[in-house]
């Protein structure tokens, strides 16, 4: 499935310019959509049987309900405590393409997105998770 | 042919015995010789406002496989008096924007821990919610001690 979805040029993290070809098996895409205030921060926990790499895609980025191209930051991480502890983070605008990938293993994991201070307005957002099964 | 399996089980039988017997007899168990791992604990504070009808989570890792205590510690109105109103705590998985609670159950602030389970080693959140007796807002703090 994931080869037929590439050579049409759509990932399955959403629409692409070129084709990807993903390492893992078996994959699932979850969708993390929400409400980003300004210098907000906002996560999302994932499990993963299996171990593999996982993909972030920022698919849109909408201040007060307009497009937005400012950078805001994104990453991977663990859970803990009352937040998502990121080990690898990446400055990223939307444009819906593969943009940070990181290895996971066994175990609950969160994606995490968060404003370093280019917001201007609250903004909404939708992120896709590609990670291993 | 019957007769013959029997008496091979029981041959067996006889060999594992003998084995143990042989082998109780000549590895005693001594202090020193002890492989048991203690269990070490982490107390954590999970502390902040819940809303009424809302509910918040507090993520942790569980090294070793053991008990892991929850205890609502205290509930408070925001002015700090102490409220004796039962609130739900549990305990669950990490999932999408909030904690998954496999186990879970209401209590009134108390010394000792409300809500034990044995977890094996991996992420977990410890969760406090309205059960729908708030009609405003208070502070809580609860303590999570784990291995």
């Amino acid at each position: 499935m994931l080869a037929g979805m590439s050579s049409a040029g759509c990932s399955p993290l959403g629409p692409s310019s070129t084709e990807v070809a993903l390492p893992n098996a078996a994959i699932s895409v979850e969708n993390f959509s929400g409400a980003l205030k300004v210098k907000g921060v906002a996560f999302y926990s994932f499990s993963v049987a299996d171990g593999g790499t996982s993909y972030l895609s920022l698919l849109s980025l909408k201040e007060a309900g307009a497009d937005s191209d400012v950078l805001v930051t994104i990453g991977l991480g663990v859970p803990r405590g009352t937040a998502c502890l990121a080990t690898n983070v990446l400055s990223v605008k939307a444009t819906g393409s593969l943009q940070l990938t990181g290895t996971t293993g066994p175990g609950v994991h969160c994606a995490v997105i968060f404003d370093p201070g280019n917001l201007t307005k609250d903004a909404t957002f939708s992120l896709n998770i590609a990670r291993p099964k | 042919m019957r007769m013959f399996q029997v008496f091979r089980v029981g041959a067996a039988f006889l060999a594992l015995s003998v084995t143990a017997a042989a082998c109780s007899s000549t590895t005693a168990p001594s202090e020193g010789d002890s492989t048991i791992t203690p269990l070490e604990f982490a107390t954590l504070t999970f502390a902040g406002t819940l809303e009424a009808k809302g509910s918040g989570f507090y993520s942790f890792a569980v090294r070793q496989a053991g008990p892991v205590g929850l205890t609502l510690a205290a509930v408070q109105t925001p002015g700090g008096a102490a409220l004796s109103i039962p609130v739900g705590i549990g305990i669950g998985v990490p999932s999408g924007t909030g904690c998954a609670r496999t186990t879970s159950q209401s209590t009134v602030p108390g010394l000792a821990a409300q809500l034990t389970v044995t977890l094996n080693p991996g992420t977990y959140c410890a969760a406090v919610f309205d059960t729908g007796n708030l009609t405003a807002a208070v502070n809580f703090a609860m303590r999570i001690r784990h291995p």
